[in-house]
């Protein structure tokens, strides 16, 4: 008896649109994914990378603040400095968001505790219970703009929140920080030197890189007004952004393909085909498709086209979104001259982060997943998929 | 969601001694709470002629733990990790059921767990306050049928069922049995007050919490019950387990550590001198002058009230529970008042 385990219930959404277009997107959809840990860039018939992109990314720099109470985040000096002026990305390190108490900074200013229901009873702060769990909530979150007027000191609240976090319960998190000043002249590390006045100690990290070139490569032949692959291609006036939205099955999209007639230039890949095959070649997986093969007998759709050599980056790291808007405006620029057929990037979000797009809550069922790829083409045309996973409300 | 957590680690003395190879996988699986488990099918037996009991002797809790010295070898590595004893016993009688209070040995146990045999022994054993889990032996057909009333009751008690997965691990047809007796057990009870644990022999037979859910999913639970089944679920256990001893009437303390960060912040409030001046009113003069060492670090933080309160507490040896959230309410209720006066 053969036993199929059902996929764990994760949504995606997919967007097509032009990146010279009005209304488009792009740069909002970036600027509203606050955590990213990983940026996957994937580009067919390239020989080398622009150095002017793989800088852009290894330059960014984050810290790593240890052992730091959360009352000195609502600190007047700290709110004024750094929170109000530019823009703050913080977020616990080592915590797991399904088990532990995890706290984030977002911009505008927003301090988010995501709490587990022993901590939130505690504690004392009035919140909201999880939307995840109807019946039986076990986590609690918190949310407290700092950059409210009435959030300053002498205020009822402000005395409230800070009585609880000094005085009731103690919290102390090891911090993610990335600031984005306001003004070129002051540096990103004023906030680790600050922190480190107050007896905080910080550690700096860069974001670490890995370029890899793999020859002969099979990738999908796609289309970018012909998102279904029904090669009709008609599709083309790109007044509006055309959306749909699926519930993603592995299920139903095996890797095997019986439709004999399909001849190339007819049908096209489509976009949920490409973006299994996208997953399966980032993971490094074998796609020659043959029956016989233990762990998977994916192979890559048709119509298939050999690029001799395909450039792979892959950076892990804190990555600010807007590091990321810059890394897709270069390659936008990249695009226009290179004769590589499309490329793409996919940026990975924190597993453990209490939000994922906006200030939408985000949990971890059985992967944390939160992610979205751009697949650009030199038309500047754009494909934008957006998944999440069981815990997760969908995406803007 | 809480922590995960493998609730049956055997370590009986049939089982060899890779007890900690066992404990190292499951720490190494992400298991953060680890419970050795100790079997012995009979312990308690009562002769017939003279009407003499005889009771097998039982091994301290202690002796079942991992040795202090390793444990912190692992701690080293692992962070948060917790170790639990549990004590599980076969029930063919029902003065075994009485046993259970009697034996002093088991008093030093986590957690106790029965295997009934019978169906009016399944009976006695939901309805008992002695039990955390009823366990069942997944290597052969459940020989009682499980009804619903005894499940009701059992899920008013708090008490949990245990389905161990390694024998679907070691040989086919253990696993037709297991999945059989799972979903025998789950169709009544519907997926409530379900744990998955291993009761592994050797540590291949382990699995990580995630594959665990997966498992579970096979056996019949839904996508949150099987996830709730390897951690929150657990967590219940060990906390049914706790509240158990102190239906006796016993006083169980716990003084929780106060992180002081108000030195730090040299933040001294408005609401932090009402609360030091009410507190001191609310203590008698005796209890201060005896601690004031010990009070002075909390004094500053203004968890005077609590802390100090529980010394007394435990100083006169009094037979108050002390709830560890009924401490926090009342807590949290006083300092409103202070903060509103």
């Amino acid at each position: 008896m053969a036993v199929t385990f059902t996929c764990p219930a994760s949504k995606l959404v997919f967007e097509r649109s032009c990146f010279l277009h009005k209304n488009s997107r792009h740069v909002t959809n970036v600027l509203e994914h606050h955590f990213n840990y990983g940026v996957d860039i994937l580009i067919p018939d390239c020989d080398s990378i622009p150095l002017h992109l793989t800088s852009l990314m290894v330059n960014s720099r984050f810290f790593l603040t240890e052992r730091l109470p959360l009352a000195i985040l609502i600190d007047k000096e700290f709110v004024e400095a750094f929170v109000k002026k530019g823009k703050l990305y913080m977020l616990s390190y080592g915590t797991a968001i399904d088990r532990d108490n995890c706290v984030a900074i977002v911009p505008p200013g927003i301090l988010i505790l995501n709490l587990t229901k022993d901590t939130y009873q505690e504690l004392g702060l009035v919140g909201k219970p999880t939307v995840f769990q109807k019946k039986l909530p076990t986590k609690y979150v918190v949310e407290i703009n700092l950059t409210e007027e009435y959030f300053t000191p002498g205020k009822n609240y402000y005395e409230r929140v800070k009585w609880c976090l000094t005085d009731r319960l103690g919290l102390v998190f090891d911090f993610l920080v990335a600031w984005l000043p306001h003004e070129d002249q002051i540096s990103q590390s004023s906030v680790p030197a600050y922190l480190c006045n107050k007896g905080f100690r910080s550690r700096a990290f860069k974001v670490s890189e890995e370029i890899t070139f793999k020859k002969d490569v099979k990738y999908p032949v796609i289309d970018s007004n012909d998102f279904d692959g029904h090669g009709e291609g008609g599709n083309s006036d790109n007044d509006c952004p055309i959306t749909s939205s699926t519930k993603y099955d592995e299920q139903k999209k095996g890797g095997t393909k019986s439709d004999g007639q399909l001849k190339s230039g007819d049908f096209l890949c489509s976009y949920t085909e490409f973006w299994e095959w996208l997953g399966a070649f980032t993971c490094g997986l074998d796609c020659d498709g043959s029956p016989d093969d233990f762990l998977s007998t994916f192979s890559c759709p048709d119509p298939v086209s050999i690029s001799p050599s395909c450039c792979q980056c892959k950076y892990r790291g804190f990555i600010l979104p807007g590091t990321i808007n810059c890394l897709i405006e270069s390659l936008r620029d990249y695009m226009k001259s290179s004769t590589s057929p499309w490329a793409c990037v996919t940026v990975h979000g924190f597993t453990d982060s209490p939000v994922s797009w906006r200030r939408n809550e985000h949990g971890h069922h059985k992967g944390g997943e939160n992610l979205y790829t751009f697949v650009l083409f030199p038309s500047e045309d754009y494909w934008l998929y957006m998944a999440v996973g069981t815990h997760d409300i969908c995406p803007p | 969601m809480a922590h995960p957590c493998e609730l049956n680690i055997l370590c009986d003395k049939n089982s060899g001694n890779n007890v900690e190879d066992r404990v190292k996988m499951a720490l190494s699986l992400g298991y953060e709470v680890i419970v050795m488990n100790n079997f012995i099918p009979e312990f308690y037996t009562k002769k017939k002629k003279k009407g003499q009991e005889k009771t097998v002797p039982v091994p301290e809790a202690s002796e079942i733990k991992i040795p202090e010295h390793i444990w912190k070898e692992f701690k080293k590595r692992y962070k948060n990790i917790q170790q639990c004893t549990r004590f599980t016993t076969v029930i063919t009688d029902a003065a075994q059921m009485h046993g259970l209070t009697k034996q002093k040995e088991l008093k030093g146990y986590d957690i106790t767990a029965v295997q009934p045999t019978t169906e009016k022994l399944f009976h006695n054993c939901c309805t008992s306050d002695d039990v955390d889990i009823i366990t069942f032996d997944m290597t052969e057909k459940i020989p009682f049928k499980i009804k619903r009333p005894s499940i009701n009751k059992a899920l008013e008690m708090g008490i949990h069922f245990e389905l161990t997965y390694s024998p679907a691990i070691r040989d086919p047809t253990l696993r037709k049995h297991s999945i059989r007796n799972a979903i025998k057990i789950l169709t009544v009870c519907k997926g409530k007050n379900v744990v998955l644990s291993s009761g592994c022999e050797r540590a291949v037979e382990l699995r990580g919490p995630s594959d665990v859910a997966n498992l579970g999913i096979l056996f019949g639970l839904n996508e949150a019950q099987a996830k709730e089944a390897v951690s929150s679920r657990c967590r219940a256990v060990l906390l049914h387990a706790e509240a158990r001893k102190t239906i006796r009437g016993t006083a169980v303390m716990k003084v929780t550590p106060v992180v002081d960060i108000s030195q730090k912040l040299q933040s001294s409030t408005e609401s932090q001198k009402n609360s030091l001046q009410t507190t001191s009113e609310l203590m008698p003069d005796e209890s201060d002058k005896s601690d004031c060492n010990g009070l002075k670090e909390d004094r500053r933080t203004g968890n005077v009230s609590e802390s100090s309160f529980r010394k007394r507490l435990h100083e006169k040896d009094t037979d108050f529970q002390f709830e560890d959230t009924v401490s926090s309410v009342s807590k949290k209720s006083k300092t409103v008042n202070v903060v509103d006066s």
